[in-house]
C-alpha cells in the first residue's frame, strides 16, 4: 500500500460511526446530496466529506477519520464530471472497490442534453464492479430514495449487519454488460 | 405632430407612472397650466382617450411640450434606447463643463439654429444633463430623428443615442462648440444600460477591487455594527452543518481569494455584450500549415452576450469553469471601459 492511496485498513473504526466520501467535480451537487444523506436520520452517526477531485490533500490526513465509503458523482450533461472521476479513480486503494464504491450519475433523463454516452458510464460500472444509482432531479422528491440506497450500501459495508459483508453484495451483482463475464465464465464440469 | 408624439409618449408610459409624469410635466414650464388644470383627469380610461381630455384642459400644446413628455419618459426609461459613450479628447479627470440646465439649452439651440429647425430641451437628472434633440425634416413625427444625450458636468464624458448619419457632425460639432470640448470621440462602448456605461466610463480607474476605496467599504468604523453583522451571517451560511466537510477548501478559498482581488464584492455594472476582433495573422501552423504561411490577417469575432456579462465572467470563475487566475484580457475588461476590443499583430521593432 502506497502512500499515496489510503487504505481502508489503516485507520481504526469509530464506534457507531461511518464516514462517507462524496467525489465529483465542482458544482455537481455534492452537498445537496449530502444534505439528503444527512437529512434521511440514522441510528448511528453519519460524517459527510465532499471533494472536488482524489487524491485528497495530504496536510489533513492525520485528521480525517476512516472512509467506510466512496461515492463518485457523474452529471450526464458535463464531460468534466466524467473526465475528473476518471482521474480521480486510480488513485482509490483496491480494497475500496470490493462494495465500498459507488457511482451516482445525474440528470440521466434528458435525451438532448447529454454529452456522457449512457455505454462509458455503464462500462465504467461494470470494470469497477460497482453499483450504479440514478439521481433524479428534483431533490426534494426524489432524491432521499437515492440517499437511503446510499445509506443501506453504507451500513453494510461499515458492518452493521451481522452476516451480510459487501463482497457478498459484490458477487451477487448483475453487470451490465455479459460479455465482459466469458473471461471468468464458470461451467459446472471444470 | 405634436398629437403623434404626445400619443405615442402617452401609451408606451406605464399605468403606474403616468400620474407621476403627468404631474411633473405640468410644474416643467412657468407658461405651462399648473396641474390644478389637469386634476380632474379621468385616468381610468384608456390612455388614447386621455388625449381629447388633456387638449381641452391645455390652452395650447406644442412641439416642444410633447418633446418634454418624450424627455420624461425617457428619463425613467433609458434602457430601450442604446447608448454609446463620447469621450471629449481635450478635457481631462473633472475639468468638464457645468452651467444651468437654460443656459446650456440655449447654447445649443445656437449652435445648431442655423443648419436646422429643430427643438431642444434639457432636464436635470441624476447629477447629469439630460438633452433631448428633435430636427424637424417634415411635418409627420419621425422617432429616428431624435437624438437623446447624457452629459455629466465636470467630466470627458458624452453619451449619445444613435444619431442619422446626415445629422452627424453637425450634433457632434455643436455638443463640441457647446462644453468647450475640442474634439469629442466615439468610445467602443455601447450598450443598453446608461448607468453601467456611465459608472465604467467616469471611473475607469477604480473598478473590480478599486471599488471599495470608491465607495468607502474599506475602513470599517469600530463601533459600527451594521456591516460587521451582515458579513459574518454572510459567513455562517456557508457553513453548513457539523456532519459535513469540505476537503478542498484551500482550493475554494484560493479562488474566492483571485475572484475577491480581480472583481471586488461590489456587483458588476452590467454590459450585454463583449466583443473581441482578431485581425492576427492566423496561429496553429500545427494543425493547419497553408493558412499559416497566408501573410493576410484571419479575422475572427468572439462575442460574449448576455444579462450581464462581467458577473458571468465572475461566476464563470466561481463556479470552477474558467482556470483562475483569469487570464489578462477577461480579468481586465472592467478597466478597459470598452465592449470591442480588437487584437492586431504585435508590430516588431524593424517595421
Amino acid at each position: 500500500m502506497s502512500k499515496t492511496e489510503p487504505s481502508i485498513y489503516g485507520k481504526m473504526p469509530i464506534l457507531n460511526s461511518a464516514t462517507l466520501l462524496i467525489v465529483g467535480c465542482h458544482g455537481i451537487g455534492k452537498h445537496e446530496l449530502a444534505k439528503a444523506l444527512v437529512g434521511v436520520g440514522t441510528s448511528y452517526a453519519l460524517q459527510v466529506r465532499t471533494a472536488t477531485s482524489l487524491p485528497l490533500p495530504e496536510n489533513k490526513e492525520t485528521d480525517r477519520p476512516k472512509i467506510d465509503m466512496v461515492i463518485f458523482m457523474i452529471d450526464m450533461t458535463d464531460k468534466r464530471s466524467m473526465a475528473v472521476v476518471e482521474s480521480s479513480l486510480p488513485h482509490l486503494d483496491v480494497d475500496y472497490f470490493l462494495g465500498r464504491v459507488c457511482f451516482v450519475i445525474k440528470n440521466a433523463q434528458g435525451l438532448l442534453d447529454r454529452s456522457v454516452e449512457i455505454e462509458a458510464v455503464t462500462q465504467l460500472a461494470d470494470t469497477y464492479d460497482s453499483p450504479l444509482l440514478c439521481e433524479t432531479v428534483e431533490p426534494g422528491q426524489g432524491g432521499s430514495s437515492v440517499a437511503e440506497k446510499i445509506l443501506q450500501l453504507l451500513a453494510i459495508s461499515v458492518g452493521f449487519h451481522d452476516h451480510i459483508t459487501p463482497l457478498l453484495i459484490d458477487v451477487t451483482k448483475r453487470p451490465y454488460h455479459t460479455l465482459l463475464d466469458s473471461s471468468i465464465a464458470w461451467t459446472p464440469n471444470s | 405632430m405634436e398629437y403623434e408624439l404626445l400619443k405615442k409618449t402617452l401609451v408606451r408610459l406605464r399605468r403606474d407612472e403616468l400620474e407621476k409624469t403627468l404631474k411633473k410635466w405640468s410644474k416643467l414650464s412657468k407658461h405651462h397650466p399648473a396641474w390644478g388644470c389637469l386634476e380632474g383627469l379621468d385616468l381610468s380610461t384608456t390612455k388614447i382617450q386621455l388625449l381629447p381630455q388633456l387638449y381641452k384642459r391645455l390652452s395650447k400644446i406644442q412641439p416642444h411640450h410633447a418633446g418634454e413628455l418624450d424627455l420624461l419618459y425617457m428619463l425613467q426609461h433609458s434602457s430601450s434606447k442604446t447608448w454609446t459613450v463620447w469621450l471629449s479628447t481635450e478635457l481631462h479627470g473633472s475639468e468638464g463643463y457645468a452651467e444651468t440646465p437654460q443656459a446650456f439649452r440655449r447654447r445649443l439651440k445656437t449652435a445648431l439654429e442655423s443648419y436646422f429647425m429643430l427643438d431642444i430641451q434639457v432636464m436635470e437628472h441624476q447629477k447629469a444633463l439630460w438633452v433631448r434633440i428633435y430636427i424637424h425634416e417634415d411635418t409627420k413625427y419621425q422617432a429616428n430623428n431624435t437624438v437623446y444625450a447624457v452629459y455629466y458636468p465636470h467630466s470627458p464624458v458624452l453619451i449619445l443615442t444613435a444619431i442619422k448619419a446626415a445629422n452627424r457632425e453637425y450634433i457632434i460639432q455643436a455638443f463640441s462648440n457647446t462644453l468647450s470640448a475640442g474634439e469629442l470621440e466615439e468610445q467602443m462602448l455601447s450598450g443598453h444600460c446608461l448607468s453601467s456605461l456611465a459608472q465604467l466610463s467616469l471611473n475607469k480607474y477604480s473598478q473590480g477591487y478599486f471599488s471599495h476605496y470608491r465607495l468607502g467599504q474599506v475602513d470599517i468604523n469600530a463601533l459600527a455594527r451594521g456591516e460587521k453583522r451582515k458579513r459574518k451571517i454572510e459567513e455562517e451560511e456557508e457553513v453548513l452543518d457539523d456532519r459535513i466537510t469540505y476537503e478542498n477548501i484551500k482550493d475554494k478559498q484560493r479562488s474566492k481569494k483571485i475572484l475577491q482581488d480581480t472583481f471586488g464584492s461590489n456587483e458588476q455594472p452590467s454590459l450585454e455584450r463583449l466583443e473581441y476582433k482578431m485581425e492576427t495573422n492566423f496561429r496553429g501552423g500545427n494543425c493547419a500549415p497553408h493558412f499559416a504561411k497566408s501573410k493576410e490577417p484571419f479575422r475572427c469575432r468572439v462575442k460574449f452576450e448576455g444579462r450581464n456579462v462581467l458577473e458571468g465572467i465572475k461566476n464563470l470563475g466561481k463556479a470552477g469553469y474558467a482556470t483562475l487566475p483569469l487570464p489578462a484580457h477577461l480579468a481586465r475588461v472592467p478597466s478597459l471601459a470598452k465592449n470591442t476590443i480588437i487584437l492586431g499583430n504585435k508590430k516588431s521593432k524593424r517595421q
